[in-house]
């Protein structure tokens, strides 16, 4: 009678009503960007709760996607950035002090400024930049998912701040000689670098008034005479003096006039030589006079480094300010030095500049740069405006772009070097594609003993930026003289930018792989990085033995990963070993991520989950039985081909742990309890069959042998498949194991089931039956004592199996025996004529009490 | 190591636009229900809780398994098989030589001996066994809307009657293989006096129906016509009728289709043993007993035939209490049940009591 559709209308339905719970959880809603789940798959709930493999994208998947610029090495010098970590790591405990409260006020933002002032400077810019972008934020909100603060605030390295501020104030070399002046080569190469940083990029710049404006101003190297003047006159009115350079909360109440005094001194030194961008070709001609920053930006591959070196010795005496040497000895100084560098590129940018770039990389280095005062000022299709510490804004030719994309593993830009006029060409991309194509230059055996010792540097770096879990890209450039790109490229650094984590990620990792699931990461990265991240995470913990395999084609890397997961699954190594970790390497890129999804799913015959958000991992989304998207950074192509779309990593703790194992018990309990209700009634009807000579005839009215599943007894299942909740949210939260022990053996369970069934239908068949032996009863009279014991032996039923009741089980069990009887009664009142049904009520006590006494 | 491991909270700690007139916020409700945080009650099953319920059970089942037992006990039932299946049987010759188209009636007396008086009314119903009344096509068999009276039905009989709607080309009334197997043995009770006298007892026609299927669910066509021949002109007697239908009986209210034994039989029998109701001994007034101890004769006129399916035929005599026939099951079956839960009740308790002691609390308590 109606098993099959109603069971499946039924199962639709609590699906239905489970994805309604699931997308109202409140602890799956993202403040920040005001989105709930998605479900948008709305029949696969139940998989939630019996993953067993769980494969994860790791950038903005794990990661926030937000990159920040962490440490870089030019020259094979490393700068530890360590201000930039230690701001990185006290905003963080900031962050972490706030616990969960996200409701981050002004108010809030001043407190912690003033508790945390003492702790490092560098808190005056973050706090005060917060507040302010607080403020743009709420006319701007949807810039934030590009330009994040942190990551739009370098602090730069101090060590790379001398360096730089070399060629702006020569003087300060002089004074501080001992402590390792900079080689002009090297000057070259940090310049070079940041150039690069600014300009090897496809940003869009835009600024909170003019978004998206492509070029602000046509500006060439050359001053008009008009700025010329106001040069001037800044330098004559700006009144400055030791102690606002002293103390720190001063510089901050008068930034001005430290930009100003900065800015002029950059702006005396190319008043002095008149900056020519096509003059200077020859490096005798930089004269004594220090004008560094013609020199240092000329591209010398093949310069000889003593020559340039002698050069920056003669920097001449020509002094700005003597009350800056006096702040070099101190640290405290140092740092505000730092800061007056920074407030300077700040006023110089008048406005705010956002960036907005295809990855977060790109913005992090752009950001970096700017924080070096390299700023990137504009866009258009043949020219970059690129702001340059002592130079101002220079008009970068650009001639062509070789965009990124993932078997080169590298861009370049092509452009007409604004101050030497070469064609230059600037790389960038990963380690392995880079380093490859770093060939030695020709020139002098010194200047090829000196790059190699900077390839070995930088490699070394790399490799410790990598254990570090930084994501790493080098930056080359090679002087065209002929076609040939990217091909024997000169190395001139390689930078680190740090992927948080995103809260709650190790916590998640370590209670999914409680819960029994094997968590894979999928990532193209080194593996260095890669192990790093699957540590952070608690992926591996530190007893794991670690099985590194590599393999070349894809083929081969197939059957070496199932060759693996076979051998550990044998070996019976606990979840958290080595499948733990799996590195997608090489450049097939998402295709292989798919792949290694299907070879698993398909040959381990498992329920796979594939959680990522980039467009790269749309195939796996596709290909694993359930795919989760997680709204990032990374547009929406992920979440458009998902199941379910989080915003968070660590939602999907409580989707698969607590969701999950709801919906599946729910749907498994449900489904037995929709069979345990038809065995029970059609059974009914069977154990008649024997009192009718098997001729098919009922004892009940046709139409309540209808509406029994559709009306009378369709919500308790319903019920049972929405509302109950086997074991409590919060018990499912701190207990993962039972994720794994939920899944109940149902072959048993089924049988169990239908017993009950059979067993509560003879009774309630053969009590009535017993009881009207011999008597005249008749047929629907019969019929309507066993309905209606059926109906209320089915419910209390509920009763009985359900873990939790609520008032809204009471009103429905009310609702449920209510309609039967309402309808029994109306029907066979007002249509007497046409059924001889019975009375009602009748014998139900009679039927009703001993089955149930007798279970 | 682990340099990097540092984690995230929300970068963007700030409040998202949520104030009056700004946009709506995407933010779920925080309400018990939604947040599916609805105060629940979690039947756990605990000695507090089942050791009571077996002795509410025990102690409630059975008094009421008691009373109904007593009850069914103080019901005199007498049932007579006079289907003559024994050679010595008095119908036994009947029995045989039946056919139903035979026009002289076979009569049989069986004598009985009543050895209690039945003192309320006393109702006679003819049993049957091993007659499926409830076989699905024989509960089809029939016109509701013909018994109703529609005289379009009466003319134009509904295919459910087929092969019993129409005959020699006239609609049979009333139609259908439940009217037309109807149970038309005619039953009459003496009591044979002591002092020799044979006298017949007073058997009530009327009143055996339901209300419902009298007044409501059947009636004659023509309506309150006193001309019941006239009405049913045109139709044809059901084929194993020895009359037709306007002929069941003299009493006008009592004819056609709303003739009660009629009715009676129309209304089908749940199961294959079944009795109907036959006729009502009304109470006598006074202090003398409707049927006193002593002999008895049933004459039954054998139409019926039950060989041919292996059928019996009874006579039953019976008063009725409030909870009907005489049925000990309902009484046994509540003491049974009642005294399971109260002896599982008394051993669970001592259990409980002997072992139960370590967790006695988290047990009780709840």
């Amino acid at each position: 009678v109606l098993i099959p559709i109603s069971l499946y209308v039924s199962i639709e339905v609590v699906k239905l009503g489970q994805i309604y719970f699931i997308h109202n959880d409140l602890d799956l809603y993202n403040q920040q960007l005001d989105s709930r789940i998605q479900c948008r798959a709305l029949n696969i709930t139940e998989d939630l709760g019996q993953i067993q493999y769980l494969f994860s994208d790791k950038t903005g998947t794990l990661t926030e996607n937000k990159m920040v610029f962490r440490r870089c090495s030019i020259y094979g010098v490393e700068y530890p950035h360590e201000e930039n970590a230690r701001r990185l790591e006290v905003y963080e405990a900031d962050r972490s002090e706030e616990g969960s409260g996200r409701s981050v006020t002004l108010q809030s933002g001043r407190s912690r400024s003033l508790s945390c002032r003492h702790s490092s400077v560098s808190l005056h810019t973050l706090t005060a930049e917060e507040e302010e972008e607080e403020l743009t934020n709420h006319s701007q909100p949807s810039t934030r998912a590009f330009c994040s603060r942190v990551a739009k605030e370098v602090l730069p390295d101090p060590e790379l701040v001398r360096k730089l501020n070399w060629f702006l104030s020569p003087a300060l070399a002089l004074s501080d000689g001992s402590s390792g002046a900079p080689s002009s080569l090297e000057l070259t190469y940090i310049t070079d670098f940041f150039l690069a940083l600014a300009i090897c990029n496809s940003v869009v710049v835009s600024s909170a008034s003019q978004p998206r404006h492509v070029v602000r101003e046509e500006q060439t190297s050359l001053k008009s005479l008009e700025e010329i003047k106001t040069m001037f006159q800044r330098l004559s009115f700006s009144p400055f003096s030791a102690l606002s350079i002293l103390s720190p909360p001063q510089i901050k109440a008068s930034p001005h006039s430290l930009a100003h005094r900065m800015f002029a001194r950059g702006k005396t030194g190319s008043l002095d030589f008149p900056p020519s961008s096509n003059s200077t070709t020859d490096e005798s001609e930089s004269s004594l006079e220090g004008t560094l920053e013609t020199s240092s930006l000329r591209p010398k591959p093949d310069l000889s480094s003593r020559v340039m070196e002698g050069n920056s010795g003669q920097t001449a005496g020509r002094e700005v300010k003597d009350d800056v040497i006096d702040s070099k000895t101190d640290g405290a100084r140092q740092d505000a030095e730092d800061l007056t560098l920074e407030e300077d590129c700040k006023s110089e940018a008048d406005e705010e500049l956002l960036y907005e770039a295809e990855s977060p990389d790109e913005a992090a280095l752009v950001y970096a740069a700017q924080a070096y005062c390299c700023t990137l000022r504009g866009r258009s299709a043949e020219s970059l405006t690129v702001d340059l510490p002592g130079i101002g804004s220079l008009s970068v030719p650009l001639l062509h772009i070789l965009p990124f994309d993932s078997d080169r593993k590298k861009m370049s830009v092509v452009v007409r070097h604004p101050l030497t006029g070469q064609v230059v060409v600037y790389t960038k991309g990963a380690d392995s594609a880079i380093m490859d194509l770093t060939g030695a230059p020709k020139g002098a055996d010194e200047a090829q003993e000196i790059y190699r010792h900077i390839r070995e540097q930088t490699q070394n770096h790399l490799d410790s930026y990598a254990r570090e879990g930084l994501r790493t890209l080098c930056i080359a450039k090679k002087v065209l003289e002929e076609e040939e790109l990217e091909i024997s490229l000169t190395l001139l650094g390689s930078t680190g930018i740090v992927d948080r984590l995103q809260e709650e990620v190790p916590e998640t990792i370590e209670a999914l792989q409680k819960a029994g699931i094997k968590v894979w990461i999928l990532t193209g990265d080194k593996k260095e990085t890669a192990v790093n991240i699957a540590y952070a995470c608690k992926l591996l913990g530190p007893n794991d033995q670690l099985l590194t395999a590599s393999c070349e084609s894809k083929d081969a890397c197939a059957a070496l990963l199932l060759e693996l997961q076979l051998e550990v699954d044998r070996s019976g190594v606990p979840a958290a070993g080595n499948p733990g970790k799996c590195r997608s390497d090489g450049g097939a890129g998402f295709i292989l991520k798919s792949q290694v999804v299907r070879l698993v799913r398909d040959q381990l015959a498992v329920m796979t989950l594939a959680v990522g958000d980039g467009a790269n991992d749309v195939s796996m989304i596709q290909v694993a039985d359930v795919g989760i998207g997680i709204s990032g950074q990374e547009g929406m192509q992920a979440v458009m081909s998902s199941d379910f779309a989080i915003s968070r990593f660590k939602h999907l703790r409580k989707l698969l742990l607590v969701h999950g194992h709801w919906c599946y018990a729910r749907l498994a309990n449900m489904i037995l309890y929709f069979i345990y209700k038809n065995v029970m009634f059609v059974n009914l009807l069977f154990w008649y069959q024997f009192f009718c000579g098997f001729s098919g005839s009922v004892m009940t009215n046709a139409w309540v042998l209808i509406l029994f599943n559709l009306l009378f007894t369709s919500v308790p299942p319903l019920l049972c498949g929405v509302l109950d909740q086997h074991t409590a949210a919060h018990t499912l939260m701190q207990l993962p194991q039972l994720y794994s022990a939920s899944k109940v053996s149902v072959p048993h369970m089924f049988w169990v089931t239908v017993l009950d069934a059979f067993y509560q239908s003879l009774v309630c068949f053969f009590v009535p039956y017993c009881a009207f032996a011999g008597s005249s009863v008749s047929v629907l009279s019969f019929g309507s004592p066993i309905n209606a014991s059926a109906l209320l032996i089915i419910l209390l039923h509920q009763v009985i199996e359900s873990p939790t009741l609520t008032w809204i089980h009471a009103l429905v069990w009310l609702l449920s025996a209510a309609s039967y009887f309402g309808f029994v009664l109306l029907f066979e009142s007002g249509d007497v004529t046409l059924c001889s049904g019975g009375f009602a009520g009748g014998n139900n006590d009679d039927g009703g009490g001993p089955a149930e006494g007798g279970r | 190591m682990m340099a990097s491991s540092y984690t995230a909270k929300e970068e963007d700690g700030h409040i998202t636009v949520s104030g009056p007139g700004a946009l709506r916020s995407r933010k779920p409700e925080n309400t018990a229900f939604k947040q599916q945080r609805l105060p629940a009650w979690q039947p756990i099953l605990t000695a507090g809780t089942v050791l009571p319920a077996f002795f509410i059970i025990g102690l409630l089942f059975i008094p009421i398994g008691i009373g109904l037992f007593v009850t069914s006990n103080n019901i005199k039932e007498f049932e007579i098989d006079y289907t003559g299946v024994d050679a010595s049987s008095p119908c036994y010759n009947c029995s045989q030589s039946f056919s139903w188209n035979s026009s002289r009636p076979c009569t049989c007396s069986i004598p009985f001996y009543l050895e209690q008086p039945y003192e309320s009314n006393v109702y006679v119903y003819y049993g049957l066994s091993n007659f499926y009344q409830n076989h699905r096509r024989y509960v089809k068999s029939r016109d509701d809307s013909q018994l109703n009276g529609d005289p379009k039905s009466l003319m134009e009989p509904s295919k459910e009657c087929e092969p019993y709607a129409f005959h020699e080309n006239k609609p049979i009334a009333p139609c259908g293989a439940i009217a037309n197997s109807m149970f038309n043995d005619t039953l009459e009770l003496f009591y044979n006096d002591p002092n020799g006298t044979k006298v017949q007892i007073l058997l009530n026609t009327t009143g055996i129906a339901w209300w419902t299927d009298k007044h409501v669910k059947f009636g004659n066509p023509g309506g309150n016509s006193p001309n019941l021949t006239a009405a049913f002109q045109g139709t044809t007697k059901p084929i194993n009728w020895r009359r037709p239908v306007f002929d069941l009986d003299a009493d006008e209210a009592n004819n056609g289709f709303i003739n009660e034994d009629f009715i009676v039989w129309m209304r089908t029998a749940a199961l294959p043993t079944f009795r109907k109701l036959y006729r009502i001994i009304n109470k006598k007034s006074g202090m003398v007993p409707t049927l006193p101890r002593g002999n008895y004769s049933l004459e039954v006129v054998y139409n019926y035939p039950v060989r041919s399916f292996e059928g019996r035929k009874r006579m039953i005599l019976s008063t009725i209490s409030w909870m009907g026939g005489k049925n000990p099951f309902l009484g046994i079956a509540y003491i049974t049940v009642g005294s399971v839960c109260f002896f599982l009740g008394v051993v669970l308790l001592l259990i409980h009591h002997k072992c139960g002691n370590r967790n006695n609390n988290a047990d009780i308590s709840n």
